[in-house]
């Protein structure tokens, strides 16, 4: 039986559930900003310092802080703080809440993106301790996807590990971009002037002839017809690459080819066409 | 302070929320699983077609089959907190999904039966249709002239998928719907909605093949690449074989152990195991061909390689080598049923004309075409 203290407790702690929950299902990141996750020891240090747990990324635009207070003479506090995408979670404790659970005695936090034996993985679990009683919060985290492993095997397909993989779940919309905008730019020191960006183009992408780098070349929007005069080359592969330096656009090339009898050239963009 | 109004609407839109997740997980199973309770049969004819001669893999990762799903089902039921929901997706033009461009993947929007205030967009991408092809130097080769030529290239350090499937009648039923610039008459789409929905579509030309595959982030097979999935590597774990790597057949370089090669003794009984590896003209007479069948695959399990129909590929250095032939209009003792060994196909037609000269086997007035596509994935987002 609860009493009336206890309802009181137990309806910020619902309205603070549904709140961080609505954020979370639907979110496409979650960083984690402390280190003391994970573990059967609930978080004391430092005591009395209002430490970022997480950040919730939940759209292009908008984020979430959890900010936890650890307990020292004072009980806990957890607040959740609404952030622009770009700013970070430090001293956010200063700005007014979107939803807050005072008196907390002890709060543990857990997040795995790996733990998939018992279906935690991609689940936020935080469980924290009032008035001698616990609770536990568990949040599945839906769009949130690790990066491509570079080992593809025979037989993968090109889904991304997740939560239930090949699921999105979505209320906003997203931008993308067009046919023969450049997605990805490298320089001749394989550094990134543009970062991948090629999952926003609306029809896939097109690598071209350009810098030979780990990370890959050039990249353009859209599915281009490589190899036919006034287009880009096409690759042939990094084993018929006859340059020592990254920049294999020479209209010597044979890193590229071109199908309909045209010439190699490398234009002012760095990308081998055939002309 | 959070008025109350404003607290019971949170947790009340949150719990609607959890129940719409936990439909969107049952349907993303039933996405992935397909006709797992049998209903094919009750009344999903109109979106999938009849089932006979087609594989229950058909049904995996396919829109029309969540359509015909929910014209039986109607919804999906969740429990929570000890309480029965029903949950439908929303119809547009009677269609329970949409195409989303963006993810390239179907969308479904998932509501409450009694609230309708809430709603889930849910994208379910297609995790059944594309296999990788491995980091490796290839061979591509050239019959012209019946004189054999080599070409090598590779794919290191880009990770390309292919369609385990030739695109079906079906497949492109649906980019019509989503694409409304497409260029179809309503004669065309009238002649695809009455053809067998699983089957592989013949009757596109090749810029209806380019923009069927650019509308879905894609491009037609290359010539190439389509060796590279079929000619059996031998040795997988060398990924740069100094020599040429070729095969006659996906499954095995020794050409007398093939059924082809035996059915020249005139005793020889042809099987149904045969024509499920090679679909040539002599089955045709013998057995129905089974689409969508998964039962001759390559080496990295794409299927539908020989036999059935025709399959146009992106010409690579070999520019007049576009089609690859071995199909059920040449009989078991055809030339054509090799791997590595393509005709041309102007790629605007269908008839004697569009092909090279005496290809196109007498008794036929037109000649249909498959294709399926290929996609390359940037693995750094």
């Amino acid at each position: 039986m609860f009493n009336s203290c206890d309802l009181l407790q137990d309806d910020q702690i619902e309205v603070f559930e549904a709140t961080l929950g609505l954020k979370v299902i639907t979110s496409k990141q979650i960083e984690i900003l402390h280190g003391g996750i994970n573990s059967n020891k609930s978080i004391v240090r430092p005591p009395g310092v209002w430490v970022p747990l997480f950040k919730i990324i939940a759209d292009t635009e908008q984020a979430f802080c959890l900010i936890y207070k650890i307990p020292k003479k004072d009980l806990g506090e957890l607040r959740l703080v609404s952030v622009s995408v770009v700013e970070t979670c430090r001293k956010k404790y200063e700005r007014v809440p979107t939803e807050t659970i005072k008196e907390i005695e002890k709060f543990h936090l857990f997040f795995s993106t790996t733990d998939i034996s018992n279906n935690s993985a991609f689940t936020l679990k935080l469980i924290f301790s009032q008035n001698r009683k616990e609770y536990g919060l568990e949040f599945p985290v839906y769009n949130y996807s690790l990066p491509y492993q570079k080992n593809f095997e025979r037989y993968s397909d090109a889904i991304k590990i997740s939560k239930s993989p090949g699921m999105k779940l979505y209320f906003s919309k997203k931008n993308n971009l067009y046919k023969n905008v450049f997605c990805h730019k490298v320089d001749e020191k394989c550094n990134n002037i543009k970062q991948n960006v090629c999952y926003k183009c609306s029809n896939g992408f097109t690598e071209v002839v350009s810098f030979h780098c780990p990370q890959g070349g050039m990249k353009l929007c859209g599915q281009i017809e490589c190899g036919v005069k006034g287009n880009p080359a096409c690759i042939r592969g990094s084993s018929y690459n006859n340059q020592s330096k990254a920049k294999v656009c020479s209209s010597e090339s044979t890193a590229g080819f071109c199908i309909d009898g045209s010439n190699l050239f490398c234009n002012e963009e760095n990308v081998l066409v055939c002309l | 302070m959070m008025e109350d109004k404003d607290r019971n609407s949170i947790t009340s839109r949150y719990q609607d929320a959890l129940i719409l997740v936990a439909a969107a997980t049952k349907l993303q199973r039933i996405w992935i699983e397909g006709d797992l309770e049998n209903i094919w049969n009750k009344n999903c004819e109109e979106s999938l077609g009849k089932k006979k001669n087609i594989s229950e893999y058909y049904t995996r990762c396919n829109p029309s089959f969540l359509q015909c799903y929910f014209g039986n089902m109607k919804f999906i039921k969740v429990e929570y907190n000890g309480d029965e929901f029903q949950i439908s997706p929303e119809r547009i033009n009677n269609k329970v999904y949409t195409y989303d461009k963006l993810e390239k993947s179907i969308q479904v929007n998932l509501r409450h039966k009694s609230n309708s205030d809430q709603s889930l967009n849910v994208i379910l991408q297609d995790a059944c249709h594309e296999t990788y092809l491995p980091q490796r130097v290839y061979t591509h080769t050239s019959f012209e002239n019946d004189q054999v030529s080599y070409w090598k290239w590779d794919n290191f350090n880009r990770h390309i998928f292919v369609d385990k499937f030739l695109v079906t009648n079906r497949d492109v039923l649906d980019w019509l719907d989503f694409d409304e610039q497409n260029n179809f008459t309503e004669f065309e789409k009238k002649n695809l909605s009455k053809s067998k929905k699983a089957a592989p579509v013949t009757t596109l030309t090749v810029d209806k093949m380019k923009k069927y595959c650019e509308f879905f982030g894609k491009k037609i097979l290359s010539s190439y690449v389509f060796d590279a999935a079929t000619f059996h590597p031998g040795d997988y774990d060398n990924t740069s074989p100094s020599g040429f790597i070729t095969s006659y057949f996906p499954w095995t370089d020794r050409f007398k152990e093939s059924f082809l090669y035996k059915s020249k003794n005139d005793d020889y009984q042809l099987t149904k195991k045969d024509c499920d590896l090679i679909f040539t003209k002599e089955c045709t007479f013998k057995y129905m061909m089974e689409f969508y069948s998964r039962k001759s695959s390559s080496w990295i399990g794409i299927f539908q390689v020989m036999g059935g129909y025709p399959q146009y590929l992106e010409p690579g250095v070999y520019k007049y080598e576009n089609l690859f032939l071995s199909s059920k209009y040449f009989d078991n003792s055809s030339l054509w049923h090799r791997l590595g060994r393509r005709s041309y196909w102007s790629g605007n037609g269908f008839q004697d004309k569009d092909f090279l000269k005496d290809i196109m086997p007498a008794n036929i007035e037109e000649m249909g075409v498959g294709f399926r596509c290929m996609r390359t994935v940037s693995v750094e987002k």
